[in-house]
This record gives C-alpha cells, sequence and structure tokens, in this order.
C-alpha cells in the first residue's frame, strides 16, 4: 500500500501537519505549570457512554454517581440512579484512560449506550442535558450521534455547556458521516495518533479536529476487570479528558477556552516549534544530525 | 375512450375497466416482483465480493456486512464470508452492543486487537458463530451521511497481526462502494413498495390515481406497446455510442420525411447512411 494515505487517522501524520501559528503570548505554558503536581482532585468528569465498570481495578470506585436515562414508547424520557454496570467494556475503558491520568478524579457515569436503542438520539442528548445541569467539570463524549434531526438540539447543549464553563471533549469521526456534537467550534474534538505518550498531545491548527491523542491499539479497561487491545479515536478523546482534568485541578474556574489555549500551548508540535524559534541553532544541529 | 360524449359510462363497464386496470397492475407488480428478486441476488452476488475482496486486500480471515433495522433496534447479516459465516448470518445484533453495534450506533470506527484477554466478550462472539477471532476491525456503512450499517474483518494475518490505521481507511472506501450498492437495492425496492402500494390503494392517493389514469389510457390501445417498444429500441441504440445516436437520428427523421410524402423516396434513407462517413456508408449497417 505504499504512496496510499490513509484517510483515516491521517490528520497528525508529520506531511499532514500543518505549522502551528507562532506567538509568545499564547506559548508562554508549560506541561509543568499547566497540570504539574496534579491528580485531577477536585475535578468532577462525567463519562456519557456505555456505563463503567465500578469494581474493576482501574477504575477502583471512582464512580460516585450513576445516571442511566431512558425513553418509554410513548417518547417519555425517566432517569434511573441506580448503579450501572458497562453494557460493553467501551465506556469502562473510557473511564480507565482518564483515571490512569487524573487518579483523583470523581466520576459520574451516564449510560446512553445499551440494548435498548431505538431513542438513541434522543436519550443520548438527555444524558448530555442531565450531566450540563449537574456542573460536572469535564463530559467525556467518545460517541455523538449521527441523526441530523439532533444537530440543533445537541448545538444549544454545546452552548449551554460553554455558557456553564462545563467542557466538553468529544472523539472526532474519520468517516464521512457528520457526528455531532464533535463539529461544534465550542467542543474540543480529538483524534487518534499513533505515539503512546498521552503528554505528547498534537494540536491541530485546522478545525474541526482540535487535538491529537493515543488511540492507535492501546491498551485499555475492559468488562470483567480484565484488559483489551483497541484502536479508535474514542480512545484518544479520554486522554485529553485526563490533562483537562489535571489542568482544571492546578487551575478550577478555567473556562473550557482557556483550558483549550493551555493545551495547545502544551502540545508536542507546539513545542517543539517553540524550542525551534527560541534556539534557532537548534534546527541546524539537529539536521546535521 | 368510451365517455368521449361526455356521460359517465355504465357502472358494469366501470366496474370491467377497473379489474381490467387492477390485473394490468398486478401483471406488473409481478414482473417488477420477479425482476426484483433477480437483481436482489445480484446485489447479495455484489455486495459478497465487496466483502470478498477487501478481506483478501486487506488479509483477514473472515468478513461480514449489517445493516441497520431500525425498527427492531438491531444489525441484520446480510452478507458473511469466511470460516463461521453461514452460522452467524441466522443471527441479529442488538443495536448498541458489541464493536458492531457500537459502530452503527455512534459511526465511529474501532478495532479489537486481541479478543482472546476478555473471555466474555470472546464467548459472546463465539456464542454466535463458533468461530472466535483474535483481532476484528469494524468500519460503518455510510449513505448521504446516515449510517446504515457495518463492515467488520475478522482476523488479519490468521490474526497475527493487529489492524492498522491504514486497513481502517481501505476497509471504509471498500464501505463506500457497498453503500452505493445498497442504494441501489434499496431504490428498486421502494419502486416495488410503490407499485405494491398503488394496487392496494395504499399511500399517496393523488398519486395512485395519477398512475390508474396514465394505466387506463393505454387500455385498447394496442399501438401503445408497439410506440414502448420502438422507445425501448431507440434508447438502446441511443446508448450504444455517438455514431450510433447520430445515425438512429437520421434514420428516423428520413423515415419521418418519408411518411409525411414530403421525402424524396427509400434512396433518401440510403444517402442518409451514405453520409454518416466509413463504417456506416457502402457497407452499411450490420
Amino acid at each position: 500500500m505504499s504512496g496510499f494515505r490513509p484517510a483515516w487517522s491521517s490528520q497528525f501524520d508529520p506531511d499532514h501537519l500543518p505549522p502551528v501559528f507562532h506567538d509568545p503570548l499564547l506559548d508562554a505554558f508549560t506541561p509543568e505549570q499547566a497540570w504539574g503536581g496534579s491528580t485531577g482532585k477536585g475535578v468532577r468528569v462525567a463519562v456519557i457512554d456505555s456505563g463503567i465498570e465500578n469494581t474493576h481495578p482501574d477504575i477502583a470506585g471512582a464512580v460516585t454517581t450513576f445516571c442511566q436515562p431512558d425513553r418509554d414508547d410513548a417518547g417519555n424520557i425517566s432517569y434511573s440512579f441506580e448503579p450501572h454496570d458497562d453494557a460493553f467494556g467501551h465506556g469502562t475503558a473510557c473511564a480507565a484512560i482518564i483515571r490512569g491520568l487524573a487518579p483523583d478524579v470523581e466520576l459520574v457515569s451516564v449510560r446512553v449506550l445499551g440494548a435498548r436503542l431505538s431513542g438513541a438520539g434522543v436519550v443520548f442528548a438527555a444524558g448530555l442535558r442531565w450531566a450540563i445541569e449537574q456542573g460536572v467539570q469535564i463530559c467525556n463524549l467518545s460517541l455523538g450521534t449521527t441523526v441530523n434531526d439532533f444537530r440543533e438540539a445537541l448545538h444549544d447543549l454545546a452552548d449551554m455547556a460553554a455558557f456553564r464553563n462545563v467542557l466538553l471533549v468529544a472523539a472526532a469521526n474519520n468517516m464521512p458521516v457528520p457526528s455531532f456534537p464533535s463539529m461544534y467550534a465550542s467542543v474540543i474534538s480529538v483524534a487518534a495518533t499513533e505515539d503512546m505518550n498521552p503528554e505528547n498531545l498534537l494540536y491541530n491548527p485546522t478545525p474541526p479536529v482540535d487535538f491529537g491523542a493515543p488511540g492507535i491499539n492501546v491498551d485499555v479497561a475492559w468488562l470483567g476487570g480484565g484488559h483489551m487491545t483497541v484502536m479508535g479515536n474514542s480512545f484518544a478523546a479520554p486522554q485529553i479528558a485526563g490533562l483537562a482534568a489535571r489542568i482544571l485541578g492546578k487551575h478550577p474556574g478555567l473556562t473550557p477556552w482557556q483550558v483549550k489555549t493551555v493545551l495547545r500551548a502544551v502540545s508536542r508540535n507546539v513545542r517543539e516549534a517553540r524550542a525551534v524559534r527560541m534556539d534557532p541553532g537548534e534546527e541546524d544541529r539537529k539536521a546535521a544530525g | 375512450m368510451a365517455d368521449g360524449a361526455g356521460g359517465k359510462p355504465e357502472p358494469e363497464a366501470q366496474d370491467n375497466a377497473a379489474l381490467m386496470i387492477s390485473a394490468r397492475l398486478q401483471q406488473a407488480v409481478n414482473t417488477a416482483a420477479a425482476s426484483i428478486e433477480v437483481r436482489r441476488e445480484d446485489h447479495l452476488r455484489l455486495l459478497e465480493a465487496v466483502v470478498a475482496t477487501a478481506a483478501r486486500v486487506i488479509d483477514a480471515t473472515a468478513g461480514s456486512l449489517m445493516l441497520v433495522d431500525r425498527a427492531a433496534g438491531e444489525l441484520e447479516f446480510k452478507v458473511a464470508v469466511g470460516p463461521g459465516s453461514e452460522e452467524i448470518k441466522q443471527f441479529r445484533v442488538p443495536l448498541g452492543q458489541g464493536v458492531a453495534g457500537f459502530t452503527a450506533s455512534t459511526g465511529q470506527a474501532l478495532a479489537i486487537a486481541d479478543t482472546s484477554k476478555d473471555t466474555r466478550f470472546a464467548r459472546q462472539i463465539a456464542e454466535g458463530s463458533g468461530y472466535v477471532p483474535k483481532n476484528l476491525l469494524c468500519v460503518p456503512l455510510v449513505l448521504a451521511g446516515d449510517v446504515i450499517g457495518v463492515m467488520e474483518l475478522l482476523d488479519k494475518g490468521g490474526g497475527a497481526t493487529p489492524f492498522t490505521p491504514g486497513d481502517t481507511a481501505v476497509l471504509a472506501s471498500f464501505g463506500e462502494q457497498a453503500a452505493l450498492a445498497i442504494d441501489l437495492s434499496l431504490q428498486t425496492q421502494s419502486l416495488e413498495r410503490l407499485l405494491a402500494g398503488v394496487l392496494h390503494g395504499e399511500g399517496d392517493a393523488e398519486l395512485a390515481e395519477e398512475i390508474r389514469a396514465a394505466v387506463a389510457q393505454t387500455e385498447g390501445s394496442p399501438g401503445h406497446y408497439r410506440t414502448l417498444e420502438l422507445a425501448r429500441q431507440i434508447a438502446a441504440i441511443a446508448g450504444a455510442g455517438e455514431r450510433q445516436a447520430r445515425l438512429c437520428s437520421a434514420i428516423l427523421s428520413a423515415v419521418l420525411e418519408f411518411s409525411r410524402g414530403t421525402g424524396s423516396s427509400e434512396a433518401g434513407l440510403m444517402d442518409v447512411m451514405a453520409g454518416l462517413g466509413p463504417g456506416f456508408g457502402a457497407g452499411g449497417v450490420r
């Protein structure tokens, strides 16, 4: 397949990633300043997914609140707050990635994926609204809806989240399918990269995809206390959610826009560009080997 | 029409006409249904070829294609190739469960590199087919922005190598072909439903009336069928190429002139053909 450039996850290939805009004002933060010493303590993160296995060793009972919206045949939404399990393994994987980066976060499990999905879009929107209304600081959305009917409702929810200082981190979709709310400007949209170190996140100056993070053949928590090696943008989003939790643990009250600015400043490609600018000789020395 | 003078036809005649229209429609539906059945087989073969080619190109042992049944909230196997394929075809997957369900409900591509790490997961799949894959890759099938199903490949390199982002892109492009083939199939099926609906007096009453009227106009007019046959032949010739289309048009003009009595003679036709240049002139049309 030489010469064939994959469309999926190609955004962050070194040949594809556009150069970043340089400005000392925007580049001032270091990872140490951003999250050094932070464990995400005091930050509540909602994982809107297939549920979380709270007994999983990688979760260790970090889920404090459960919510499961459901829709009856008449279209009415009801909520169950009884502890639930993970229908699939996916939600546990995402929650464990967040907790791996920010071990002291408080997790809120909003289960919108499961056996009954006839009203998937409605249930998803209801779960997201509920989480925003709870005042969590971050919502991890490693899923979205592709149903066009929800475009407007989810746009309203994305605005509501931004105005209430709730950061939405969503998995980008590299398929030719509109996926809401990952396409909205106030949402941080994340795609998978091959680099296994989440602190080597990459910033993409050409949205809608904002950041690249590990998501290709990563080892994640799965059902029954187990693990699984997986690939998907849905595992890249919680890496950024975890880093954002650390930032908010250290700097409570930052707005979603400010968190995004900090994440950009500490991205690997931005740090590298800054190093070259501050020491123009470095590039020549690198080239010389 | 019989009531050209403005009077209404007798009730009995009216009933007979309705019966005839009904019988004609029934015949049309039967013909359409038969041809759709043939085409459906063709479509399945085409989809099977797409899945098999994708599996071969990406070096996967097995593959399948499932379509979303929104009413039932399930995924239905349409095509499966490789080990366990006959068994798995009988199963339906609830939307939102398993890798296929996740991809179908969220539109996100997903790959599992080592299923043996989760025995529960492996057992779940094995219950369906008796075949437990070591790894798998699933991409959504997208048609006009909607996820209509998923395509899944099992066991790259016999299960030895995990799927890559490049494989995801390749499988997605095969998925695009499959989605187009499905689109064509769905269009034919909706035509069948439309005809059946008209026959049974369901659906758009105005449209149904229009179609009935069009059929009624052809009553007692065998010439109509000859005209249709001629139209079919012309369409076939025109579709054969630019030169054929020009020849057909020239001949028809000459015939038209001839039949109106304004043309010179049959020799005029020969002139037309001669004027079309090499290949159509002296040797005539073979």
